[in-house]
């Protein structure tokens, strides 16, 4: 219907005038416009007040004129524990400041503040309220519950700075791997520093893969094993075998990320990751595994370890001496060195070489903290270093890249790269599916680490029910180049359930010495291995992992290890004969 | 000529009700401003409280500590493998002492409670948080 049409506005009487009609299309023009007018005030009222508004500021929309602006807080992002325990926290602290030129009533004021902070006195706060300055501290760093009081007194003159903390509840339990960061609010050490720039964007938070009570365990243990020895220093780390993921990761001596004292290099150094030792014994592993993997060695295969092996004025001996023809077996499970150059031997220097470096042993292993020591490998390698290598000296690697490479055997021969950053996806991080040893060598392996445990060098980290396998490792430590006898680095690899790996447990002490419980002894299965065994049962507890009926590795090799009495009447035969 | 005619009072009377309208939706609006502000100041003050009390509860929480208590207050011990059971049939019997009227006589009354001598540390709750305190406090190394 057209309002325009001439029709439609007739209604003030039959007779009209042409004044009566020009008024009354006025009337209807001025109607419209005052409709019109209505509209397109209301339109820019939404537009200006309500959508600009919104539009200013897109995530925070504030209607209100008089609305402070409202400042995203962007917090460091939390580092958390695989479930979600926090590690390292941003926290807002405020500190309270007063400008004694705007307080009228200092003792009013004084007697509040002490009210509110017990642990102020008057008399010191009445003091600082009365002094000339224009700024004197009250409280630094106070909870948001004290603020709250505070500002609920709502006395002038009181004012606070707001600054971020970095808070570390767990103090110094995972301290080498959480790291600190400095006042500035930068990384300086372990996650903190290695993903700095994430941190800082913030939101995110940082969820590790490290479980706190697991950390704890290991701490715990590791710290007794160093204490009931009397050892300088440990390490400690518990892997997942098929992921790679580091459940606990232990550096002692350690610190309080709270307070670090930059000073202290013993203390900030990481063992685990950082530093380099001559492993020992527990390269055995891999001497082992390369034999039967690429020399075809088998079980019953004999090594001569009658006599100490002499390269010019090197002398190589055993430990537990059994001077006798060891098989494969028993050099695994006495830890013998004579029999294990003898392996390595066989499997030849550039086949050795290859396989340490195929398990990841020849180059700094790639983890997310920047703590991270590279190996020191014998340059040119010659075949006294092979022969070195084969027990584990002569070679420098990291406890980190010594579990890894061990892990990478036992869970079936597929190569692992630790990290320390839970995977969400579940996907797990092995890397790409490389294959480092056949199923067949990873089960001898297992065999030959429960056979450690159930008759050789490590009992004492058996646990009942849980079938560990493992292997010691005692290494002089080479002082000035030369071997000291009393200065021992003693560690144990355990994994467990032998017969398909999950856990990697090992752990490392650093010269520890002999007391009355060891008969004197300090070497690993009195030291290490028992606060292995701690360890093991600590986790199955945590984890709730049940015993297991049987042990299916446990004896399989018997057929290759010689009784006493097999033993003794061997030596008679032999003397019998050289008569 | 009229004033007061039908379209004229029709056209005020529009106007006057969009104007009271404009002026109602205004304050209605500005009153849920008001009240949105309040709100959101609550939320981010009890967001922050929220961020400060999980530390403090990881804090308390420390694996340390609940081991420290539970030995101590509790007279528990760090378990050992063999305390893992297979399945629920491998949990022992209680110890049942044949002549314990506790355990024959239904009518009996319990026995009064035994009150367990508290160790002095025993409310920890004030002695930790002050140490909560503490920490944060101690963060600028006491240096005012």
């Amino acid at each position: 219907m057209n309002p325009f049409k001439s029709t439609n506005i007739h209604f003030t009487g039959q007779k009209r005038s042409a004044l009566d009609t020009a008024r009354g299309r006025l009337m209807v023009l001025s109607l419209f416009f005052i409709l019109t007018y209505i509209i397109v005030v209301a339109r820019v009222f939404d537009l200006t007040i309500i959508q600009g508004e919104m539009k200013k500021n897109k995530d925070s929309v504030s209607f209100l004129e008089a609305a402070p602006v409202e400042e995203k807080v962007i917090h460091r992002a939390d580092i958390l524990d695989r479930n979600g325990v926090i590690l390292a926290r941003s926290l807002k602290t405020a500190s309270l400041y007063a400008d004694p030129h705007l307080i009228s009533e200092p003792k009013v004021v004084a007697k509040d503040l002490v009210k509110v902070f017990p642990e102020l006195s008057y008399g010191e706060t009445l003091q600082k309220l009365q002094s000339e300055k224009r700024f004197v501290w009250i409280k630094r760093n106070m909870t948001p519950d004290d603020q709250y009081k505070i500002l609920y007194l709502g006395h002038p003159g009181l004012s606070f700075k707001e600054e971020e903390r970095r808070i570390y509840p767990q103090g110094p339990l995972a301290a080498h791997i959480v790291g600190y960061t400095s006042v500035d609010d930068h990384g300086l050490g372990g996650l903190e520093a290695g993903f700095d720039k994430l941190l800082l964007e913030g939101d995110e938070p940082l969820m590790t893969t490290i479980d706190v009570r697991i950390q704890h365990a290991l701490r715990r243990e590791t710290a007794n094993a160093i204490k009931q020895f009397d050892g300088v220093a440990g390490a400690g780390v518990v892997m997942d075998v098929n992921n790679g993921e580091i459940l606990a990761a232990v550096s002692l001596p350690d610190f309080d990320p709270q307070h670090v004292n930059e000073k202290n290099k013993d203390a900030l150094f990481n063992r685990l990751t950082l530093g380099v030792f001559e492993p020992g014994s527990t390269f055995k592993i891999f001497t082992t595994a390369a034999a039967i993997e690429t020399a075809g060695a088998n079980m019953g295969d004999v090594y001569d370890a009658r006599d100490a092996i002499k390269i010019g004025r090197f002398k190589i001996s055993d430990y537990h001496a059994e001077r006798r023809l060891l098989t494969l077996a028993e050099v695994f499970m006495h830890s013998s060195n004579i029999g294990s150059v003898r392996m390595a031997e066989k499997v030849g220097t550039a086949e050795f070489q290859n396989f340490l470096k195929d398990l990841g042993l020849f180059h700094a292993p790639e983890i997310e903290i920047p703590e991270v020591g590279a190996p020191i490998i014998p340059k040119p390698w010659r075949e006294i270093n092979t022969m070195t290598a084969a027990f584990g000296h002569g070679i420098a690697v990291s406890p980190l890249q010594l579990v890894t490479a061990s892990s990478s055997i036992m869970n079936g021969g597929i190569l692992v790269k630790p990290t320390l950053v839970l995977d969400k996806s579940g996907k797990g991080h092995k890397s790409n599916n490389v294959r480092v040893v056949s199923e067949k060598t990873a089960h001898r392996l297992r065999q030959l680490m429960r056979l450690v445990v159930t008759d050789g060098t490590g009992g004492k980290a058996d646990v009942p029910g849980y079938n560990v396998g493992g292997k010691t490792g005692t290494a002089e430590k080479n002082e000035g180049g030369r071997y000291e006898k009393n200065k021992l680095r003693s560690s144990f690899m355990a994994f467990f359930p032998a017969e398909n790996p999950r856990y990697a447990v090992y752990i490392l002490v650093d010269e520890p010495k002999g007391n009355k419980q060891s008969y004197g002894f300090a070497t690993a299965g009195w030291v290490a291995a028992p606060a292995v065994a701690k360890v093991i049962e600590s986790i199955v507890a945590i984890e709730g992992i049940k015993p297991q009926e049987g042990d299916e590795l446990g004896g399989t090799l018997a057929a290759y290890v010689k009784t006493k009495e097999q033993i003794a009447k061997e030596r008679e035969l032999a003397a019998f004969q050289t008569r | 000529m009229k004033i007061f005619r039908i379209s004229n009072l029709l056209s005020l009377a529009l106007a006057t009700f969009f104007g009271v309208l404009l002026f109602w939706t205004s304050q209605a609006v500005q009153q849920k401003e008001d009240e949105l502000a309040e709100i959101k100041g609550n939320l981010s003050h009890e967001q922050e409280t929220i961020r400060v009390l999980s530390v403090e509860w990881d804090y308390l929480n420390r694996p340390q500590r609940l081991e420290k208590l539970a030995v101590e207050q509790l007279g528990m011990e760090p378990p050992g493998g063999e305390e893992m059971v297979k399945t629920v049939n491998d949990i022992p019997e209680p110890l049942l002492i044949p002549n314990d009227p506790v355990y024959h006589d239904v009518s009996l009354k319990p026995a009064p409670a035994t009150v367990v001598p508290k160790k002095e540390t025993v409310s920890p709750s004030t002695a930790e948080k002050q140490s909560f305190e503490k920490l944060i406090q101690s963060l600028d190394g006491g240096g005012q």
